[in-house]
């Protein structure tokens, strides 16, 4: 127990030393501009500092954990500004309510863009939130009677608690401050979560994330709502310390800002608050180059960008640079997996054997999938029983990986059924057929190559944890399931190193370790076997076995035929889209029509 | 009254449809949002101010400008964009972002924050039954067509427009048929910077003046255009632009002037949640 | 006029090339042949330039021309006709045709490029204004083969060319392959149907996890048990009656 809370620290045990040693920074940090500056301007400039890092903290959330190209992000800011205005100035009302308020408004608001909005990415996803922020913004120019229009709501008081007021400079930057720290609270608590992790995975690799179980749509709701709060939040405090707000809080310049704070502080809280420190300081000090400003932001960015040719890619390595890299060059030892024989149960991940079922593992019943006029699946037809070991081949092109992607939900078929343990699931989405028990690899690895090796497995054994309140015993036994994955597969030693950085033979082993980890009843595999040396051949031979012991169906493709021969319990041969044959491997083996699939017709009359 | 917004609405369309055509090249084949499409333009147009303003008659002048807007978004290109093809993150955006900045505060600082007068190239009005069309607007919807029509015989009759329709179908293929795309994209850019730069004219003619800080605005404009299209799609930019024009048109009209872009853009979002692809088709990437 | 040396090319953390060795001649006809995943696209895509190497040369003609830009490579005289055919779907087959002229070194070469196109194929010259998305997937295939021609390239790769073809077409195709041999073209292709390859080339290298297995003079490879042992791991006692034993799919599974 106390090896694996070594290896991994964001369990929540540590989520208050998380929280409360930045907190503690912050608080010794305003003590000190308090006692050592009696000057009114520079508490001024870190209380705008302040509240832009609070919104920036909200933005680091979308851009850089979810991914999510969010470029009408100050549109957020100016709602809650305008919320907390008309509050505070048309019916007084005090601190804590007007906050309240803000948060309940701005989520919601966001909650109805939203809708709409996340049907989009990348590109598309920007300008649809640039002309979203945009038509906020002409909204509250024109909208005169409740926003009084280009000159904004004026005379904005300074925060009421329960009748307690003051005008010195000193009072909005203790309360700024206060309010930055329970902002950083919640970020730091957000981010060390389970639901920090998935969001990263999302971003990552959408793919493996919804063949983990992911509902990747609501995942981003949820982000994108809880984001704007801190961007709300902001924007409420941006009205005090201005005293009025305008429309042009909903400029794509703020968003600019903002995005450049968010990049620049390299995704922790404390190079985001220096970078706000610095956005914020140095335009006062080029006052005087006040008009030039936006020139020299825009060379600065079209600089950075182009810097490096991959772009944003040095900043990226600094991101990441907490998780170590696996140092090149393994050894001989290293290639020995701790996988106990095929012959002795292994079993540390708890699947239990099922007995023989009526139903099969997997039915699929006359599936067709056609692209254009090609039919990659026609009316193939296929059982696997429980408990199964069966193996797909076929030459290029017959539709193999076709099959697995409509048997896990990743594309829908024109017509056929596919049941898995007994359940219906032809048009069900892939989170959803993954959550029935179906694990599953991919042809070309779908790891999170900048997350830790644990945490990649962590990411899919968090699912069934994912409806329940922040509960320090399950996030434990949770993280405990996820290091038995990797002790299954042998790679418990590697726990903290990247995913990325691992040679190619054992990311393909923590693939398997991520599908496994939900104790699936059902594994696919896809071509499990590419791109490894004889010796990890062997040791895969045997994990795939392993697994299969432990009462788990496993369906294989492969093209490596000596490796499908050897483990296979039936060889399910495919060539243009249909079932050539389903038989025994050796059978297979020297089957003329098998062989004249791949080798070609004349193969028949020459071999003899 | 409904004639003649339906005259105005096409005058406008027009207009936004140039605009578009623009915006839609550079997409087509890099899948590229040239934010700085509506910056490149206040360039163009504050271009040809200047040079009526020294006296070059105004045809001159357009084409002048017009040939320097053509360099201008081949340089922006060569410089800012090309080292970014290949990196599909913000980076390319951001990159954008940092070109609109520069045109936009350039313009700022060389013309001043206020908005400068533009001269009528020409004046008077035609009648048809009981509709006014200024002389200035039939001048608009001719050279619209003129251009489009130029352009449309030059993507599908000749040779090097077929090789950019190659392009926009598929990049790599077309690089294996020995083609230096680089210097389709250069085209691409240099065209839209062209139809950028006339387009922006004409928008001062209609409504006599320019102010630099619009650029950014024109250019979400011209994507809801293009979308409402087909993205991609040159004749989807025109069919965009005539009903964008004709919708803002007939919403001042019919509701109130001061709704006039958030009636734009909210017809973007409707269209774009009911056929993300557009009204001609094209391509999209849509969320899962 | 081919020479590859040494060639190693990964796709991230896969390495999927060791260490190639292999050469085309003038006037040859050299088939690549090898099981799924073994690096055979991967390799005529490096000889083109459209994928980095991570070491060795590729010469052509004497020139090394690793990791050059591929338009500069076509444009030299190589020509690749790719898996999956890439016709250009909205364009015309004239137009096709039109746009791979540049690919030529003059116009008069591009002439007499597409005069050799359509003469080869007269099915297309049939269809010369039909939009090649509309074609069947043969006659995709035959427009990819004809486009490639027009650069009048000296050494022409193919990648895959009977793939998805029906028994028919591939033979009627192969024939064509052999034609524009006889014209002076030489031919590197890689092929999954490794009985078809043998049959209508010269020479041929197996290719196996990476690496080459094998080369030879076809005929003698196809006699031999060679390439059994390369696709299907000869794995299992050697029978070679080829008596097939299929029972239909619907096996009750039984443990033993």
């Amino acid at each position: 127990m106390k090896k694996l809370l070594q290896i991994r620290p964001r369990l929540p045990e540590f989520w208050l030393s998380d929280g409360i040693y930045p907190v503690l920074i912050l608080v010794i940090m305003s003590i000190g501009i308090l006692i050592f500056t009696t000057n009114a301007y520079f508490i001024t400039i870190a209380t705008l500092a302040l509240i832009y890092f609070i919104a920036a903290l909200g933005y680091n959330l979308v851009l850089t954990h979810a991914g999510l190209f969010h470029f009408g992000f100050a549109c957020h800011f100016a709602i809650g500004g305008y919320i907390g205005a008309i509050l505070l100035v048309k019916f007084g009302f005090e601190f804590i309510p007007t906050l309240l308020i803000v948060l309940l408004i701005t989520g919601l608001t966001t909650l109805l863009m939203a809708l709409p909005v996340l049907r989009f990415a990348g590109d598309y996803l920007a300008v649809v939130t640039l002309a979203l922020a945009e038509i906020v913004r002409q909204v509250l120019i024109n909208w005169q009677s409740v926003t009084n229009g280009s000159l904004g709501i004026s005379g904005i008081p300074t925060p009421n608690f329960f009748g307690f007021t003051s005008i010195q400079t000193n009072y909005l930057f203790i309360i700024t401050v206060g309010v930055a720290i329970l902002a950083l609270f919640a970020y730091q608590t957000i981010v060390t979560s389970r639901f920090g992790l998935i969001w990263e995975a999302i971003r990552l690799n959408q793919d493996a994330a919804l063949a983990s179980g992911l509902r990747i749509y609501n995942q981003r709701l949820v982000i994108l709502v809880v984001s704007s709060l801190f961007a709300g939040v902001a924007g409420l405090i941006y009205a005090h310390y201005a005293t009025i707000v305008d429309p042009s809080m909903s400029s794509v310049d703020v968003t600019i800002l903002l995005m450049i704070i968010v990049i620049l502080g390299a995704n922790n809280w404390l190079g985001i608050l220096l970078a706000c420190i610095v956005f914020t300081a140095l335009p006062q000090f080029l006052l005087s180059l006040n008009i030039y400003r936006q020139l020299f932001l825009g060379l600065f960015l079209v600089f950075i960008m182009n810097l490096q040719p991959g772009g944003l890619s040095f900043i990226k390595r600094r991101m990441y640079a907490r998780i170590q890299r696996k140092p090149s060059g393994s050894n001989k030892e290293e290639q020995s997996w701790h996988i106990s024989s095929i012959d002795s149960l292994p079993t540390k991940v708890h699947i239990t054997k099922e007995p023989i079922k009526d139903y099969f593992a997997l039915d699929v019943r006359g599936l067709t999938k056609k692209y254009g006029g090609v039919v990659a699946v026609d009316q193939l037809s296929m059982q696997v029983p429980v408990g199964a070991l069966y193996g797909i081949i076929g030459p290029n092109g017959a539709g193999k990986t076709t099959l697995f992607n409509l048997v896990s939900g990743f594309i829908k078929p024109d017509d056929g059924s596919i049941y898995i343990l007994d359940h219906e699931v032809t048009k069900w989405e892939p989170w959803r057929i993954s959550r029935i028990g179906v694990g599953r690899t991919f042809q070309n690895l779908k790891i999170f190559d900048t997350l830790s090796v644990l945490d990649n497995v962590l990411v899919s054994a968090s699912l069934r944890s994912l409806n329940k309140p922040i509960d320090r015993d399950d996030w434990v036994q949770t993280a405990k399931k996820a290091y038995e994955a990797l002790e299954f597969v042998g790679l418990e030693k590697y726990s903290t190193l990247s995913g990325g950085s691992l040679p190619h033979g054992d990311q393909r082993r923590l693939e398997i370790a991520r599908a496994i980890v939900s104790q699936p009843r059902l594994l696919l595999l896809d071509e499990p076997a590419a791109g490894l040396n004889p010796v990890e051949l062997e040791n895969l031979k045997r994990l795939v076995k392993s697994i299969q012991n432990s009462g788990v169906t496993v369906v294989c493709i492969e093209h490596n035929m000596r490796f499908i021969l050897q483990i296979a319990d039936m060889v399910f041969v495919m060539a243009e889209g249909r079932c050539l044959l389903v038989d025994q491997p050796e059978k297979v083996a020297h089957d003329s029509k098998v062989i004249e699939a791949y080798l070609g017709r004349r193969a028949i009359s020459v071999a003899s | 009254m409904f004639w003649q917004q339906l005259a105005n609405g096409i005058g406008l369309g027009s207009i936004y449809a140039l605009v578009a055509i623009g915006f839609t090249m550079v997409y087509g084949i890099l899948f590229f949002i040239n934010l700085p499409h509506g910056d490149v333009l206040m360039v163009g147009t504050y271009f040809v101010l200047g040079l009526i303003i020294i006296g070059v008659p105004f045809i001159v002048s357009i084409i002048i400008a017009a040939i320097a807007t053509a360099i201008l978004g081949v340089v922006i290109e060569i410089t800012c964009y090309r080292r970014l093809r290949r990196v599909r993150r913000l980076a390319p955006l951001l990159s954008a972002i940092g070109v609109s900045y520069i045109l936009s505060n350039g313009l700022l600082i060389t013309a001043g924050p206020r908005p400068k007068s533009f001269p009528q190239p020409l004046s008077g009005n035609i009648t048809i039954g009981n509709v006014l069309i200024p002389n200035v607007i039939v001048l608009t919807v001719v050279l619209t067509a003129i251009l489009s029509i130029a352009l449309e015989l030059f993507v599908y009759r000749t040779r090097l427009g077929t090789a950019i329709r190659a392009a926009s179908q598929d990049l790599p293929t077309t690089v294996l048929m020995g083609i230096n795309v680089n210097l389709l994209i250069s085209l691409s850019f240099a065209i839209s910077g062209v139809f950028a730069c006339i387009g922006g004219t004409m928008l001062a003619w209609r409504y006599g003046s320019v102010s630099p800080s619009i650029g950014f605005s024109i250019m979400l404009k011209a994507f809801a255009a293009c979308v409402l299209g087909g993205i991609g799609n040159i004749r989807g930019a025109i069919v965009g632009g005539l009903i964008l024009g004709l919708v803002e048109v007939f919403a001042v009209g019919y509701i109130s002037s001061a709704l006039r872009d958030i009636i734009s853009f909210a017809v973007l979002v409707i269209v774009l949640l009911i056929r993300p692809s557009g009204l001609l088709g094209g391509r999209t990437e849509v969320a899962v | 006029m081919l020479r590859v040396e040494g060639l190693e090319v990964s796709y991230g953390t896969l390495q999927v090339l060791w260490g190639i060795n292999l050469e085309v001649n003038q006037g040859e006809i050299v088939a690549l042949i090898g099981a799924n995943g073994a690096g055979k696209t991967t390799l005529l895509k490096s000889c083109v330039g459209q994928l980095r190497t991570k070491a060795g040369r590729i010469l052509f003609q004497d020139k090394d021309i690793t990791n050059m830009p591929t338009q500069k490579i076509v444009r030299m005289g190589l020509g690749l006709v790719p898996e999956g055919r890439h016709v250009f779907p909205d364009l015309t087959v004239q137009e096709n045709l039109d746009v791979a002229r540049y690919g030529a070194q003059n116009e008069q070469l591009a002439n007499f490029g597409m005069e050799m196109a359509f003469e080869l194929f007269p099915r297309l010259f049939e269809r010369k204004f039909q939009k090649a998305g509309s074609l069947s997937g043969g006659e995709q295939q035959m427009m990819a083969v004809a486009r490639a021609l027009v650069s009048q390239p000296q050494l022409l790769l193919m990648d895959e060319p009977s793939l998805g073809l029906a028994p028919i077409l591939v033979d009627d195709l192969f024939e064509l392959i052999r034609k524009i041999n006889e014209r002076g073209v030489t031919i590197f292709l890689v092929e999954q149907n490794a009985f078809l390859a043998l049959e209508f080339s010269d020479r041929t290298y197996i290719l196996q996890d990476g690496k080459i297995f094998t080369e030879g003079l076809s005929v003698e490879l196809l006699n031999s048990d060679t390439i059994r042992e390369a696709y299907l791991g000869g794995v299992l006692e050697a029978k070679d009656n080829n008596i097939s034993n299929s029972s239909g799919y619907t096996q009750p599974f039984s443990r033993n």
